[in-house]
């Protein structure tokens, strides 16, 4: 049994598609991202799992029961599942403890004690009596963290919820999530448009385009292998090499790849090359030129010119320093070819 | 800099005429007082009651219909949306009057039951209850209009929040948006009841004897400003305690800014349900505003072939030029004192907040002779002071001009109604997020760029409410208007005025609906284009 | 958008100052009498537009209650606007002159057309027109035998069957106050008294009221000025009222007058005095009483033929000043009393 399972869910507004047929499997806690640019409707599918929305097509399992379709939901309250918001969205009017004891049942015996010991999991304790606006945003987001979960919701919605912290802060969150979702055996499903993000936090990434799945993988499958060059792109930087089938390989500016994917001789197609895949060395003689170098702290990120004009990029380790416009040789250590049928 | 002295300043002109007041108090009025002292117990009592059945009926009345029409969906509720404000446009003393005139034993509703089906014993509209149902009727829009807006801008995320954290619709209103709107509700609710403390108009209709009655008689029937003074002064410290203590235990939580674009959509009724809501906003409304409107209407339509002539035209006019003015003064006015009181949020804090809505705590004609005898003054002076300097005799400025007349009222409006402005104005205010205001400020944009293209489109929307509110409330004032007006000036209020102070009542019900009808196109914009501002 | 809002708010505030100006010239010129009055505007209106039409004297005038219009007269002191000041009841004008808000003038037209009792025999002010507050009563229900005088309405027989107007009320006042005048305090004190255990209905809050209560017959007595009774009549001739004209072996029936006094510091005395000795003369008084079914206060002009035909009656002839003087002491009485 799945935790919760999307079967062809769509949801339009006013005519214009937010989510188009999107089937999707969650296992019991599992974390899985929903990876996209704004508007390709992530933040709707995770409203549509949280019963704000309904959908106009298909239908919405949450632990095997049938909580949505066309003309039903189950609304929000029934579901147990915890959400935190963007903006947080913490009561204004109440403290700390009050937040985060809203959710815990009434019946609990110990509610002040299950209170108390979540904010200490979260680092709250000594917070237990301000009010938000007397908060920090890290704060802030805790105490969001720390709602969501005080009544063991056992399924958790995380929608963008590291966007107002600093980047130490939100590593530093991630990391902490991981662990109590893990630990807590909690399904989680995490809205973001940062890969990073993605890749930190989840077991599996769904990636979404206008609406549409694109792919529903493991982190490195999705980074590794993305079907399509969309998600190539969405989830790391990758440079498209456009070559031609000959002879049951891919002849490309760069070099001969296989064709493993059979296309028919003579068609064309593009070859997906990530920074990591590509090393050089300085060479006189060498077919390409660096064109530009990007210090970005553990690695350099150069971008090189080969002498079609065709800009590739190769990350380097971070002492591995040239000048522009140094002539260089370079080496493919891809251990795995992706090919994408040329679009145009 | 400037903005900040004329704020100051205009707080200033609003505490004249309360001060005035105050110090009318301080002369000793012979007898007349001692007298009073053996009825103001039971009149205290008797206000008191009031304040409770109208204070528990305008927040059972306006939080019920805002939570309806924020939180559901059902038929009509586009129309009462906006169209439960509607009752705004009616006088409190008008509709007490259509109220007695229907329901009183000789009215038409207990005659009709009399002789159809026999039903002698018919409790009297002439009562507390009478009282409290009409005041009820009459202000129920300052908590609802209030409430709606926090209900539908900040309530919804939260409302969202709370149902994933396992709360129902009923619970979640109940735990998280009713106590997050509590500064809103209590702002209407402390408008409502200052309009019920100092009202004289409807009580009297009913003779309902409040603490405001005993300064009408010591004023009007033992001819003693000063008594009537030392409890007007009484009433408006008492009001004014409330107003700073209901501050203070209210933590103006700062409320996130508005985050419309994905708030919820409101839940659909069906059935039963939905027929029931629409039924009782239907019957708050027609209760509110359509009986007393045809009731009106049938009375107007038995006099207008005699009174109604070309004149209305004028009355009319007059009625809403002088409203825009007040309107547009007042607004400006309070915007600028909130925008002040943002940027200074020491010196103008609280209290001073507290100060400049102090002219609605007192009852209307207290308020214009407070007003009035400090200019009386002043003129006076102006005119020994012309005469000795160029030994030229100039007749009284202020009030001996048309145009100094006009003045003179418009600023008595802007004292009387500037609670109701800030009201509105400050409550949008506190949506603006403090990072909005930086972040323009580094655009290096300067303080008229500010103005103009940050508070004032961002505050579109409390402005449209204020204006609104401020028009209405000119537009039914009657002892203020009386009092400030030049000469010949004739205004729907004040028509009448003239037909009710000879207890023609079915004469007044002319002037009377075409004052319902003109402040109506006002509050339908008003309304509807405030509510499609973005802020 | 703020452009635009930008740009409606500059033509609001456009629109503002160019009106203004233009209702400016609507300024009227400083001749002419200058009247506060507290009796209504469709009252007195027609009569200051024909005095204007005879003589060319404009006539400018503001409306208000009594309260505010002496608050405002004591506030402009030696500047003050008016010239006279129109009261519909003598208490007002008693206290005005008290005040020292009005001045004395001694003119033999005004005393030749104006009996004694309704005017100040310091001649501060003058009575226009006379209105008597009288009993009514269901023709079905009572037998005017039944009634005699206005003590007799507090005695058992109408226990649960009188309907009265409030006592904040100026009429009740000044009755009350003659009642003081002619039988004491005391005295006076015991038949209000009674009136508050008969009534069969918290008191009202207009005349028409209780008109109307006896006619659905929620009670069977009362006391109102005539002319609402001869405006409701007009307006539903077939209602079983009647008046009845008590007191008519002792004192008469207690009548106020709707009067008016120069103001002490009167920019146009001369003007105002001829205007008010016009107002006491055969034609203003037509139009002055008539307009509101009252009774002239020249005894050479009859009341119109409706209203005579209410019938004659003696009238209380104790001077009106009284009204003024025990008006004070009249509130206080009513408040023992227990007369809301």
């Amino acid at each position: 049994m799945h935790a919760i399972e999307l079967i062809g869910i769509s949801k339009h507004y006013a005519k214009v598609p937010a989510v188009c047929d999107v089937s999707l499997k969650i296992g019991d806690g599992e974390v899985v991202a929903l990876l996209g640019p704004s508007g390709s409707g992530k933040t709707t599918l995770l409203r549509l799992i949280a019963g704000f929305e309904v959908p106009d097509q298909g239908s919405l399992r949450i632990r095997g029961e049938e909580v949505s379709r066309p003309g039903f939901i189950l609304p929000p309250e029934y579901r147990h599942i915890g959400m935190v918001f963007q903006d947080y969205a913490l009561f204004p009017h109440l403290t700390v403890s009050g937040n985060i004891a809203f959710g815990i049942s009434r019946d609990t015996v110990d509610k002040k004690r299950q209170t108390e010991e979540i904010a200490r999991v979260f680092g709250l304790g000594h917070l237990l009596h301000r009010y938000p606006s007397a908060l920090s945003g890290g704060q802030q987001q805790r105490v969001a963290l720390a709602r969501a979960l005080a009544p063991r919701p056992g399924i958790l919605m995380l929608d963008e919820p590291f966007s107002g912290l600093d980047t130490n802060m939100r590593i530093e969150m991630r990391r902490e999530l991981r662990d109590i979702l893990k630990q807590t055996g909690t399904t989680a499903v995490l809205v973001t448009h940062d890969s990073d993000e993605a890749f930190a936090m989840a077991d599996r990434v769904a990636v979404l385009s206008t609406g549409r799945l694109e792919q529903y993988d493991t982190p490195d499958v999705v980074y590794h292998l993305p079907r399509t060059p969309f998600v190539a792109s969405e989830v790391g930087q990758a440079d498209l090499i456009p070559g031609v089938v000959q002879n049951g390989c891919v002849v490309t500016e760069l070099g001969t790849f296989q064709n493993n994917r059979g296309f028919p001789t003579g068609k064309r197609v593009v070859v997906m090359i990530r920074p990591d895949d590509i090393d050089f060395t300085p060479d006189a003689a060498g077919e390409a030129l660096i064109h530009r170098r990007e210090f970005k702290g553990s690695e350099n990120l150069y971008t090189l010119k080969l002498s079609s004009g065709q800009h590739i990029r190769s990350s380097l380790h971070s002492l591995s320093v040239y000048p522009e416009s140094t002539r260089v040789t370079l080496t493919l250590k891809a251990t795995h070819t992706v090919i994408f049928e040329c679009e145009r | 800099m400037t903005g900040h002295l004329v704020s100051r300043l205009i707080t200033g002109l609003v505490l004249v005429p309360p001060m005035g007041i105050l110090f009318s108090a301080l002369t000793p009025s012979q007898g007349v007082w001692e007298h009073l002292v053996t009825l103001l117990g039971p009149l205290f009592v008797n206000t008191a009651w009031l304040v409770l059945g109208v204070g528990t009926g305008v927040l059972l009345l306006g939080v019920s219909l805002a939570g309806l029409v924020a939180y559901y969906s059902f038929p009509g509720r586009r129309f009462f949306e906006w169209g439960l404000m509607l009752p705004l446009a009616l006088p409190a003393y008008v509709l007490a009057f259509v109220y007695v005139g229907l329901f009183d034993f000789s009215g038409a509703v207990p005659t009709y039951l009399r002789t159809t089906f026999g039903l002698q014993s018919f409790p009297t509209i002439r009562s507390l209850w009478g009282v409290v149902l009409v005041m009820t009727l009459a202000f129920y829009p300052y908590v609802y209009s209030l409430t709606r807006n926090a209900f539908t801008t900040e309530g919804a995320r939260a409302m969202e929040a709370a149902t994933t954290l396992g709360r129902t619709t009923i619970n979640g209103f109940f735990s998280v948006s009713l106590p997050m709107a509590y500064p809103w509700i209590v702002g209407g609710l402390l408008l409502s009841l200052m309009e019920t403390v100092t009202d004289f108009g409807t009580v009297s209709i009913f003779n309902y004897d409040t603490a405001t009655t005993a300064i009408y008689k010591a004023w009007y029937s033992l001819f003693s400003l000063s008594a009537a003074a030392q409890i007007a002064s009484f009433l408006m410290i008492i009001i004014f305690v409330v107003l700073l203590v209901t501050q203070r235990i209210l933590p103006g939580h700062q409320p996130p800014a508005g985050h419309n674009e994905s708030a919820r959509r409101p839940i659909p009724l069906t059935g039963a349900r939905a027929w029931f809501a629409s039924a009782y906003c239907a019957l708050v409304l027609s209760a509110g505003f359509f009986l007393p409107v045809i009731q009106l209407m049938v009375w107007a339509a038995r006099v207008a072939p005699d009174d109604l002539d070309g004149r209305y035209l004028g009355f009319a006019w007059h009625s809403v030029l002088v409203a825009s003015i007040a309107a547009i003064v007042t607004c400006t006015t309070a915007f600028l004192i909130s925008v002040d009181g943002r940027k200074n949020p020491r010196t103008a804090g609280v209290t001073g907040s507290s100060l400049a809505t102090l002219g609605y705590a007192l009852p209307g004609p207290i308020l214009a002779v407070g007003l009035f005898i400090p200019l009386a003054w002043v003129d006076r002076q102006i005119v020994s002071v012309t005469e000795y300097l160029f030994s030229w005799k100039v007749g009284p400025l202020l009030q001996g001009t048309f145009m100094g007349a006009v003045f003179i009222m418009v600023v008595a409006y802007l004292i009387r109604f500037m609670a109701v402005a800030t009201g509105a104005i400050g409550n949008a205010m506190r949506r603006i997020p403090g990072s909005m205001e930086e972040s323009a400020r580094s655009l290096n944009t300067g303080s008229t760029h500010l103005w103009w293209n940050l508070y004032l489109p961002v505050l579109r929307g409390g402005l449209f409410t204020a204006a609104t509110l401020v028009f209405v409330e000119v537009m039914k004032e009657m002892p203020l208007t009386l009092m400030t007006r030049p000469f010949g000036w004739e205004t729907l209020a004040i028509r009448i005025f003239e037909m009710t102070s000879e207890g023609q009542w079915e004469r007044a019900a002319l002037p009377g609906i075409i004052l319902v009808l003109t402040g109506l196109l006002p509050i339908a914009l008003g309304i509807r284009h405030s509510d499609h501002a973005r802020y | 958008m703020s452009n635009r809002m930008g740009r409606r708010l500059c033509l609001a505030l456009a629109f503002v100052s160019w009106s203004l100006p233009v209702l400016g010239t609507a300024v009227l010129a400083g001749e002419g009498i200058v009247v506060y009055s507290a009796r209504n505007e469709p009252l007195i209106k027609p009569v200051f537009d024909l005095y204007a039409r005879k003589t060319g004297v404009p006539i400018q005038f503001v409306t208000d209650k009594e309260g505010p219009l002496l608050v405002r007269l004591a506030a402009e002191g030696t500047d003050v606007r008016a010239d006279l000041l129109i009261t519909v009841d003598a208490g007002t004008l008693w206290q005005a002159a008290e005040q020292g808000l009005l001045q004395p003038v001694s003119s033999p037209t005004l005393d030749r057309n104006i009996p004694t009792p309704f005017r100040d025999p310091k001649g501060r002010f003058f009575g226009l027109s006379i209105r008597a507050r009288t009993i009514v009563y269901h023709t079905r229900r009572v037998k005017p035998a039944d009634l005699s005088t206005y003590e007799a309405l507090g005695e058992d027989k109408w226990h649960g069957r009188l309907c009265l107007n409030t006592s904040k009320k100026i009429y009740n006042q000044s009755l009350v106050a003659m009642m003081i005048a002619a039988t004491g305090t005391e005295a006076t004190e015991t038949v209000v008294k009674s009136w508050v255990k008969n009534l069969a209905t918290p008191v009202f809050s207009s005349d028409t009221q209780v008109l109307e209560a006896i006619a659905a017959s929620q009670c069977d007595v009362g006391i109102v000025n005539t002319y609402y009774y001869g405006r409701l009549m007009k307006k539903s001739p077939g209602l079983p009222l009647a008046l009845f004209f008590p007191n008519q072996s002792d004192r008469g029936v207690h009548v106020n007058i709707s009067g008016a006094g120069i103001t002490k510091h009167a920019k146009h005395k001369d003007q105002a005095l001829k205007f008010l000795e016009w107002l006491s003369g055969v034609q203003a008084q037509r139009l002055f009483a008539d307009a509101n079914m009252e009774y002239p206060v020249n005894e050479a002009i009859a009341p119109t033929p409706e209203v005579a035909a209410w019938g004659t009656f003696k009238r209380d002839a104790t001077p009106l000043v009284q009204a003024g003087k025990l008006q004070t002491e009249a509130v206080k009485l009513m408040d023992r009393a227990g007369y809301q």
